[in-house]
């Protein structure tokens, strides 16, 4: 088979993977340590281009092979569908990655694999080929790798002093929606990997600092994905879900992927699914916010408020839900006080909180400084004054201005005459369907 | 009052700091106020100043860039490097005033955003660093039949030898050159040495030598990956266009 049937055929099987980020490492060029080689990475990563989707494409995203002796109901590449198969030769996938990165086509390789007979076999593969790709054809550039479930800890352990990023993925929130949709995964085979991997990562950390020559063990940590919306967790589950991750396995990011229906089963969401965007919208938005904003996933969702407020972002969603907390004033408020300000992020924060050292702040420093006025003035004072006299806290007031003008989420509000307090009664289906 | 002196210097990094030297014997002889820097031909000669040219002196700009490294931390040489690169007009007299502030205020003038010149000059590094940290994602490189990689750029801000620094390191151990078009200016770095950049290069918009045989087949693999990876559920195109605008495009294998 051509090299270019192959290429189209397992980029394709893989593009639902969605960790393209080539972040977190940060290697200087081999040239400097008189190796040879070719390649570095940078801390925040780089975007080489982005695809039709809007996504940023940042790795080779392939599969080894797409011939997977596994059935899972969600996958296009699972044993029982009728497609083109195809699988690389370890020399194919380094010679694609070099002379990609090369041309400056792309930050480094993200690879994974359908399963190969079994997990061992597959990891080998994996492992042969990044261990070529690192010694012999000696770069030094990006890698991501899946650790794969099921494979021996040796070989993982072997893998993961050679990749930069390593990855499990959890592929469904709960462990029944697993063995409903995964009948050959299990949550154990999952978890166990994860967990070495962690405690790979953190040993290194221990080695680097007392030995010399300690070799790195995915530098830039690990990630997890899992699919939403093929199964019918609540988003206060999947929140949940997440926070338990980062605080369990230090994951560096949990990324989601809405799903797109690709096979028909009764266990599936229908083919003529549309993929829940908005739901994994609104889960990057509740990520960040337990990352970067210090919120609790029981803060953003609970048992009696399962899901995500269509209308309004969660952190406008918060702070409507706890106006008694505001105004806060912009000069004297801590850091974390400031960052629950809707309109209000970590860079702009930040900026308050150094700049009121020297001045009393106003509405047009703080504009300069980056804050979005537009959603933060109906929660803030400078200087123990609100921007407008005379405004209203009334949350179904200021739902309505942060919805925003020519927002058809906005006329379906107005037109329905919609408070604050039904907004939850409503789904993004519901809404777009009246909007147009 | 004393008349406005506008002193002229050289558009590059070396022309505007040697004109910081220079103009800060001005300044003390004529006041803050009373003098401006500018590296931009003016359009119209306003008949109340008095315009002054200046010659470059490497010397009083290593010794300006010298005494701001030692001085300051080392973020306020940063911006200044970056604001002398930008496309923004009025660059020199900016930077002047904010060379001056720094010196009254020391490292404070980082956290100043009141100061407009402290604001402009943050607002200008961001641009230069957006516009480079794009295009040293999106550039591309051809191979060329002598083995050399060979790419084009047209940006807004002079960012060359910042992509040359990033570049020197990642393909220590190529043979490379970058071409910016518009500026007529061209980096070459010759395998494990460093780079060197020439002005003034006319090279009919970059069209020449002769790629590599096998440099269509790797093309062709990259737009088939390229166009299979996206997800045809998703597609956005006012998403692509957001995080990739047009501009950039025009030298991209996977868009022509
Ligand atoms: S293991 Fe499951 S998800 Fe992975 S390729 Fe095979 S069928 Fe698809």
């Amino acid at each position: 088979m051509e090299i270019m049937d192959k290429l189209r055929i397992l980029a394709d099987a893989a593009k639902y993977d969605v960790a393209c980020t080539s972040s977190g490492s940060s290697r200087k060029g081999k040239v400097n340590n008189h190796t040879g080689g070719i390649g570095n990475t940078v801390s925040c990563g780089i975007c080489h281009t982005f695809s039709a989707d809007g996504r940023c494409v940042s790795l080779l995203k392939i599969l080894m092979t797409n011939n997977c002796v596994y059935d899972c109901k969600y996958c296009q590449n699972r044993k029982s569908n009728d497609i083109e198969r195809a699988q690389f030769e370890p020399e194919e996938i380094c010679r694609l990655t070099m002379e990609f990165y090369r041309r400056n086509y792309i930050e480094g390789l993200f690879l994974s694999s359908g399963i190969i007979d079994n997990p061992d076999r597959t990891m080998e593969l994996l492992y042969r080929t990044i261990f070529l790709l690192r010694n012999i054809y000696k770069f030094n550039g990006y890698i991501h790798v899946k650790g794969i479930p099921g494979a021996s800890e040796e070989l993982i352990q072997m893998t993961g002093f050679m990749a930069d990023r390593m990855s499990v993925n959890l592929e469904l929130p709960t462990a029944e929606g697993l063995k409903l949709l995964a009948p050959n995964k299990n949550r154990k085979n999952i978890v166990t990997p994860m967990k070495q991997i962690q405690t790979g990562i953190n040993q290194n950390r221990y080695d680097i600092k007392n030995y010399n020559n300690a070799q790195e063990f995915v530098p830039a940590g690990q990630s997890t994905q899992m699919i939403i919306g093929a199964t019918n967790e609540s988003d206060y589950q999947l929140v949940s879900v997440s926070e338990a991750l980062y605080k369990n396995f230090q994951m560096k990011r949990v990324f989601y992927s809405a799903y797109v229906p690709v096979n028909e089963d009764s266990s599936l969401p229908s083919l003529d699914t549309t993929p829940p965007m908005l739901r994994e919208h609104r889960l990057y938005q509740a990520d960040f916010m337990m990352r970067f904003y210090g919120f609790k996933a029981k803060e953003i969702l609970s048992e009696d408020n399962p899901n995500f407020n269509v209308f309004l972002d969660p952190k406008c969603d918060w702070a409507l839900k706890h106006l008694e907390r505001y105004p806060i004033e912009i000069n004297k408020a801590d850091y974390y006080s400031l960052l629950r300000i809707p309109g209000i992020g970590p860079v702009s924060a930040k900026r308050i909180v150094s700049a009121r050292k020297h001045n009393v702040l106003g509405f047009d420093d703080i504009r300069k400084m980056g804050v979005v006025l537009k959603r933060a003035v109906y929660f803030i004072t400078c200087n123990g004054k609100m921007m407008y006299y005379n405004m209203k806290m009334n949350e179904d007031y200021i739902t309505r201005q942060l919805l925003g003008n020519n927002n058809p989420r906005r006329t379906f509000v107005e037109e329905n005459n919609i408070s604050y307090r039904q907004l939850s009664l409503f789904d993004d289906e519901q809404v777009l369907q009246t909007g147009s | 009052m004393e008349q406005t002196k506008v002193l002229l210097c050289e558009n590059s990094f070396e022309g505007i700091m040697s004109g910081v030297y220079d103009g800060w014997i001005y300044r003390n002889r004529y006041g803050r106020e009373n003098v401006r820097l500018q590296c931009s031909r003016p359009d119209n000669y306003n008949l109340f100043y008095e315009y002054i040219n200046l010659n470059t002196s490497i010397e009083k700009a290593v010794k300006v860039s010298e005494s701001v490294k030692k001085k300051f931390n080392g973020k306020v040489f940063y911006n200044i490097y970056m604001t002398t690169v930008s496309e923004e007009d009025d660059k020199a007299d900016i930077l002047f005033r904010y060379i001056q502030y720094a010196y009254d205020m020391g490292d404070r003038i980082l956290e100043c955003m009141a100061i407009p010149e402290v604001m402009s000059v943050t607002k200008i590094c961001k641009r230069v660093w957006f516009e480079y940290d794009h295009f040293r994602g999106f550039i591309r490189f051809t191979e060329m039949n002598n083995n050399t990689l060979k790419a084009k750029i047209q940006p807004k801000n002079d960012i060359l030898e910042l992509l040359g620094e990033h570049f020197k390191d990642r393909l220590a151990n190529e043979n490379f050159l970058i071409e910016d078009i518009g500026r007529k200016k061209v980096l070459l770095h010759k395998k494990e040495c460093d780079f060197v950049i020439y002005n003034n290069i006319v090279t009919d918009n970059g069209n020449y030598g002769i790629m590599s045989d096998r440099e269509k087949t790797y093309e062709d693999l990259w737009r088939v990956f390229f166009d299979t990876i996206a997800i045809k559920e998703r597609n956005n195109n006012e998403l692509q266009r957001n995080n990739l605008p047009l501009r950039y495009r025009k030298y991209m294998t996977e868009f022509i």
